[in-house]
């Protein structure tokens, strides 16, 4: 957060942006919450009316105030419409910060042109506007949108809790540690593999830059099957951890699933009293839950591989 | 008997006939933007389409030095089973013995110069032995006096050097001007 808030500070010399800080963070928060409260609601709606319709009956909120399937269709339909234009909301307001946050950087580069010998500044300029939408696209977006799913798992579990009572904290401590077992087994190895990854696809693009440049030389000498088997073997590498961190990464998913399930079992074989309903909202619960803890790890991961992207841009925005 | 017939490069300009039989040193002038690289270009697609120099081995070393991340010893040989003496003896006497082979350079030749990067791809040249070498403003980021001895070490390592420079004292080394 400090270097995005530097970051926000350099970008102030050319009196480009006119938001402040704590207002652009403000009004992501508040995005966050009308998505969760708008995702929530929709999801509580589909709760009541199974629960409810089972009985064939209309679904009564207070007193004389009730609903039927068409009023909650109406209402879900709705849902989607707002949660899509707020997430294209937030969407625009993280690009327009960011692309004037690499502006700036451009414009500094191109005022003090010349002072600096050291400097490449056209890699500096492409290097600044890639990574600024790295940091857009893959730190603030998904920033906000962990934000948006824990906000929607905290509510849901409340909500939830309400219903059945301390056998659901059983269950969530049951998939909680089951998730973060294998989070936690993973994690060095997936970072590991990424790292490994990098080397290897920026071998790999050297090698075809060689190939490009240097062909006649290549002929020269008769070295071009040597040079191509060993672009064969970087691709093959890539290739393979690019397969071993998507099967990871799927594994997750599974993992979290199979949990979810064994976590219900569990429940059911030690609690023979739930009913019908309960099992209904636990079905919802991981229904909603699962895909956000989903959604919420790959957000984390994205993060943690774009914060040197910020690193990078405040590093040129204050040299 | 090897004879360059006159070519004409893309650029429209007519470059004479050259007769090789006699000389060892040929310099291909001209200012910048005259074409001389494209020559360069021509004579080795004309070798390796129509065997110009048939019988001879050739090698280029180009204007802008080509490297890949590696190695700095798998820069110089491209994977290629040299004798470590030859490389030892080629670096001394290109003025590269203080440069560390075993060191990793990146895209571009970092970490090295510009001057140490034209010496490197002339190790890499003469590690082969050549009859031929075609040497494309090899030693422009050097400084004139090293640039005169790398050219010497070109010169004494090959039967015929065609070669194009901005620099007149290397200009007057030269047999012949094209």
């Amino acid at each position: 957060m400090n270097a995005l808030r530097k970051l926000y500070k350099d970008s102030q010399f050319n009196n480009q942006l006119k938001l402040s800080f704590s207002s652009f963070v403000m009004i992501l928060v508040s995005l966050s919450l009308a998505i969760a409260a708008l995702d929530l609601l929709g999801t509580a709606l589909i709760a009541i009316s199974l629960q409810n319709l089972s009985n064939f009956e209309s679904i009564h909120i207070m007193g004389d105030i009730y609903v039927s399937i068409y009023h909650v269709i109406a209402i879900l339909i709705l849902r989607v419409f707002f949660t899509t234009f707020l997430l294209y909301i937030q969407g625009n307001i993280v690009y327009r910060f960011m692309a004037i946050i690499s502006q700036s950087v451009i414009n500094k580069i191109i005022l003090t042109k010349g002072t600096d010998q050291r400097i490449d500044n056209d890699k500096v300029m492409q290097l600044c506007v890639t990574e600024s939408n790295n940091i857009g696209v893959g730190y603030l977006l998904p920033l906000v949108s962990v934000a948006t799913e824990i906000l929607i798992v905290l509510a849901m579990t409340v909500y939830i809790y309400s219903f059945i009572g301390i056998q659901f904290v059983g269950l969530s401590v049951i998939i909680l540690l089951l998730s973060l077992i294998y989070l936690i087994s993973i994690r060095p190895y997936l970072k590991r593999l990424g790292n490994r990854r990098l080397v290897v696809e920026n071998d790999r693009i050297s090698l075809i830059n060689f190939i490009t440049y240097g062909i006649r030389e290549l002929f020269c000498y008769g070295v071009e099957s040597k040079f191509t088997s060993r672009y064969q073997r970087y691709s093959f590498e890539s290739a393979g951890i690019g397969n071993r961190q998507q099967v990871l990464k799927n594994a997750q998913k599974y993992w979290l699933e199979a949990s979810g399930i064994v976590s219900i079992l569990l429940l059911v074989s030690f609690s023979p009293g739930l009913g019908m309903d309960e099992l209904i909202l636990l079905g919802l619960y991981g229904y909603k839950v699962v895909p956000s803890a989903n959604r919420i790890t790959a957000g984390l991961s994205s993060i943690t591989y774009y914060s040197s992207s910020i690193k990078l841009v405040n590093y040129h925005a204050n040299h | 008997m090897l004879i360059i017939k006159s070519i004409e490069t893309k650029n429209g300009k007519q470059w004479p006939e050259i007769n090789l039989s006699n000389i060892s040193t040929v310099c291909v002038d001209g200012p910048s933007g005259s074409g001389k690289s494209l020559y360069f270009n021509e004579l080795i697609k004309l070798h390796f389409n129509e065997n110009l120099f048939k019988g001879y081995s050739l090698v280029y070393i180009p204007q802008v030095p080509t490297t890949f991340n590696g190695l700095i010893k798998d820069n110089i040989t491209l994977y290629r089973n040299f004798s470590e003496k030859r490389l030892e003896f080629l670096c001394r006497k290109l003025n590269f013995s203080h440069i560390d082979l075993q060191a990793k350079i990146y895209d571009k030749g970092l970490p090295l110069s510009g001057g140490e990067l034209q010496r490197l791809i002339v190790i890499r040249a003469l590690l082969c032995e050549p009859d031929i070498i075609l040497a494309d403003e090899t030693t422009s980021a050097m400084d004139l006096e090293l640039a005169i001895s790398v050219h010497k070490e070109l010169m004494s390592n090959c039967s015929v050097l065609l070669f194009s420079s901005h620099h007149d004292k290397l200009k007057a080394l030269s047999d012949k001007k094209l």
